[in-house]
This record gives structure tokens, sequence and C-alpha cells, in this order.
């Protein structure tokens, strides 16, 4: 196992993929520094200031909010090989499919979640330069941000992994994984969608950091324990959807 | 002890049949060709062998164990390429063996070794991208020997490459036999195979069609008849004390009196629509086997 992840390790730091993903999320980041930073300056009024400490929370909330990155990510990681004879050829060093899953979910998580913190820190960066006001969010807020942010990274890691075993293709496991993403935030118009809606649920994680006066648009949102078990029931659910994807069908 | 023991393997795909109770054995310690046309199940006996698909039934036994309860210690013993190199995009030569070192679970130390084996050590730390296609069939072949393994299974391991690279190829695996392991080759280069193996299986439409020693194979000879009434002229052969069987529809006649074939079969009022030589070639045995 510990092999295995090592494999996955190198090959996601060793492709010109995850840098160019990561210098895409940088230069996002950057763009979205720049609107809150300096738009509200040209702009004459009508346009929301944050100002520190709030901006460090709510930068990092939006930074979270770019999920394409771990979908893209986890989909290289599976669908990549799978539409190859790299997949086939994976399981003729190491028969047990699960293994190989487990390595792809942590790895992808795990890089994803160093790419998401390198962004705040920029974001962060920016804001200790150019936002208005004083202060700093405490250690503990910070702790928050971090596990909160793997935990997100691994909800939609677990997505792109099972919508990569079944789609079998990086193009159709990426445009279905964000299909969902869409559809399931159409869905939240019904009430009924509400308990067990991943993106209710996320948003509910990050509550404390949806500063800024963007609150939730679908009215209350869960409770943190709740939209907890329901995020850990999505990630769990996908992985065990990618599990079957990859254990009853051929290589 | 056979390397791999194969009983009555069945697969079908939809309404196709790609492997219609194959029963077979490949020896240890031999190179054995694994032949057949196109479409006759090799590399669907491959897969079925790694675990990759599937079979609708049959039995398989690599190096002793069975498939069905002890893939994971049998892959661990085993190198293989099958169907394409299976390397990694975006990755070099060097990085492309060290992960696969890292899923058998071992260390990066064989990896200029095998560099250095397959004649890759200048290109090592090139992307794969820009790799010719024997570059990348090498690359694939040293990743195959990184687990020191027991038995190799090469799926057209010199598809496609030019006249070199096909010469590299074989000199690693003449290098490989001579070492004592247990390689298994499917190829459509039926020259290359005769020039490498010791040992043949020949399938066709997911059936075994004949197996041996390559040289015991090309050894028989005698002819080959193409008869409408198959069973009257094998009964015809027999009155007069010549042994035939039929093979894929054709007679392989074992006598090499061409012309007491003749008399015998016209005293009887049968008349080929063929009656052939057989030739001591490889070439020659897989074409009127398979009726090619």
């Amino acid at each position: 196992m510990i092999g295995l992840i090592a494999a996955e390790i190198t090959k996601t730091f060793k492709r010109r993929t995850f840098w160019v993903l990561t210098a895409v999320l940088a230069l996002l980041t950057a763009f979205l520094a720049g609107i809150f930073f300096f738009l509200p300056r040209v702009v004459d009024d009508g346009f929301p200031t944050i100002a520190k400490p709030e901006i460090y929370i709510f930068g990092a909330a939006q930074v979270l909010g770019q999920t394409w990155f771990p979908l893209i990510l986890s989909a290289m990681a599976l669908a990549g090989e799978l539409a190859t004879s790299a997949w086939a050829t994976a399981l003729t060093r190491n028969s047990r499919r699960g293994q190989h899953l487990v390595a792809r979910l942590i790895t992808s998580t795990i890089s994803a979640w160093l790419a998401m913190i390198f962004a705040i820190a920029l974001f962060s960066v920016a804001a200790y330069f150019f936002a208005t006001g004083s202060g700093a969010p405490t250690v503990e807020e910070w702790l928050g941000v971090a596990w909160k942010a793997l935990l997100v990274q691994f909800t939609w890691v677990g997505l792109g992994l099972a919508f990569s075993a079944w789609l079998r293709s990086v193009g159709p496991a990426i445009g279905a994984a964000i299909a969902f993403s869409f559809i399931e935030g159409l869905l939240l118009l019904w009430s009924g969608w509400r308990p067990v809606s991943l993106s209710l649920a996320t948003s509910a994680i990050l509550g404390e950091l949806d500063a800024g006066g963007f609150g939730p648009i679908f009215g209350e949102l869960p409770a943190f324990r709740s939209a907890l078990f329901t995020a850990l029931a999505w990630a769990v659910g996908a992985a065990l959807l990618a599990w079957a994807g990859l254990r009853f069908r051929d290589a | 002890m056979d390397a791999i023991v194969v009983d009555g393997l069945r697969k079908r795909y939809r309404k196709t049949v790609a492997l219609d109770g194959l029963s077979f054995a490949m020896p240890t310690g031999k190179v054995t060709g694994f032949l057949g046309p196109n479409g006759a199940g090799k590399t669907t006996t491959f897969r079925s062998i790694l675990g990759l698909t599937k079979p609708d039934a049959g039995t398989m036994e690599v190096l002793g164990l069975s498939v069905a309860t002890s893939l994971p210690r049998i892959v661990k013993r085993l190198g293989v390429i099958v169907e394409e190199p299976g390397l990694i995009k975006g990755l070099s030569g060097r990085n492309n063996l060290k992960v696969a070192a890292r899923t058998l679970g071992r260390g990066k130390e064989r990896v200029d070794e095998l560099l250095r084996f397959v004649g890759l050590e200048a290109d090592g730390r090139r992307r794969i991208d820009g790799y010719s296609k024997g570059m990348r069939q090498r690359l694939a072949l040293a990743a195959a020997l990184l687990g020191d393994p027991q038995l190799l299974i090469l799926d057209e391991p010199l598809d496609g490459l030019d006249p070199a690279g096909q010469a590299q190829i074989k000199a690693n695996l003449r290098g490989i036999a001579a070492e004592g392991r247990t390689v298994v080759v499917s190829s459509h280069n039926l020259a290359d195979v005769e020039a490498m193996a010791d040992y043949v299986v020949m399938i066709n439409k997911g059936k075994l069609i004949t197996s041996g020693r390559l040289d015991e194979l090309l050894a028989r000879t005698g002819y080959l008849l193409d008869i409408d009434q198959p069973q009257s002229a094998i009964a015809a052969l027999s009155a007069v004390g010549i042994a035939a069987t039929i093979s894929d529809q054709r007679i392989l006649v074992s006598s090499d009196d061409g012309k007491a074939i003749s008399q015998a079969l016209a005293a009887a009022g049968l008349y080929p629509a063929e009656l052939a030589r057989r030739t001591g070639r490889l070439e020659s045995l897989f074409l009127e086997l398979t009726q090619q």
C-alpha cells in the first residue's frame, strides 16, 4: 500500500498536469484578490468591501469553492489510466483494485489539499498587504480551515474517482462531475433534497468561513454535525461506487 | 510442473465467442510461442490469466497457483506486457520505471541496471512522449523485468517495431531465457517465434489447434489433404496402411509417399481438391492448421 501511494505521488508531482492546474488555481486566486482588494477602490459604490480579519476566512472559502481542481486531478489519476492500457498494466503488478483506488483517493486528496493551502496562503499574503482593516484569524481558526479543506477535497476527489471508474475517460468523467455539481445545485430548489445536499453540507461545514454577507441563498444551513455526516456519507458512497466500477468491470 | 495450465476456458463478449473451451499447458523454463490468427483469443487468454477479465468458465493455474484464489501472489512473480506497453504519459522513462517498481512494492535499485539492459540509459531522463515505439517497447520490457519475475508474459512484444528494435528485443528475450526463466510470447511474426521458441501453443477461434515442442512439430512431414469426404478418405488411406487425421476440417496424412496416397484415394473414387506437401517451417504449419 505504501508502495502504491509512493507510485501515485511520483505520478502526481512529476507530471506537468498538477503544476499547470495549480498555476491556474493561483491565477484565479490572484484574480479573486484583485476583485476584492482593488475593485472597491475604482468602483464608486455598491461593491462590498471585506476588511481584515474576515477577508482571510472569506478568501479561504472562495478558494475551497474551486471544486474543479479535485475533480480534474482525480479524473487524471484514474480515468486517464483507464482510458489507456496503464490501468491494466498496473493490475499486472498489484492485482488488488481496492488498494489502487485507496492510493489514488489518498494521494489526490492530499495533493488537492496542498494546492488549496497554497492558494489560500497566496490570497492571505495579498490580503495582508492590500486589504483594509487589521487583525488576523486565530491559530484555531486556521486549523479549522485546514481540516475542513481536507474534508472538502476528500469528498470531491471521491466523486471524481467514481465518475472516472464508470466513464473511463477523462473528458466525460469531468463533464459528468460538473453536470452533477450543477444538477445537485438545482435540486436545492426542492426542500426534500436539502438534508442530503452535498453543496449545502459543504457550505455548512465551511459555515463560519462564509463571511462577508454572502450567506446561504436557500434558507438555514443544516447543523454542523449533520453536514459533516452528509459530506462523509457522500465521500464514502462515492468511493464505494468507484470501487464497484473497478471491481466488477474488465480492466 | 508446468508454468501455465489452462483447462476448459470459456469467454463470451455478447454474441462473440472469444474462448471456446480452451485447454493447454505451457512448460516451465522454456520460451513458449503463443500463436493464432487475429481474433483467435490470444489476448483474451492472457487477460484471463492475469485477472483483467473474468472468464465465464474454466480453470487456470500459473506457477502452480490457482488464478481464482491466488492472483495477488501470482502477479508478484510475473513480468507482463499486455496489448500495449502501458506506460504513464508525461513521465520520463526513468520515472516510469520508478512508478512500476513502487507499484510492485520494490525499491528503485534496479532502475538504472534495467535501463542499461534495454539500451535506454541515455534516454532515461527524457519524457516518454518523445520516445519511438521501439523505445517504449524496450522500456516496457525493462518494467516487466523489475520484479525479477519467474514468468514473463509478453503480448506482441515485437509488434510495430523496426528491424533494429526487433533485433534488440529478441536479443533481450534470448538473454532472459538463458537465465532459466519462463517466457511466453505471442506474436504474428512466425519467423521470430521460430527463432526464439522451444515450445508452441497454437489456437484458433478460441480453441487449441496444436501444442508441443517446436522441433517435434516441425519434424512432422507428410501431406495436407483438402477433400469433400474426409471420413471416406481417412478410411481409404487406412485400408492401405496410411495414417491420417482430421485437423480443423483438413486431413493431415503422415505418409511421405504422395503416389501411394493418390492411388489409394483414386481406388476409392475420391479426388482431392488439393494435395500439398507439408514443409518443416512454422509458418507453413501455422497456415495449414489455421486454414489461412
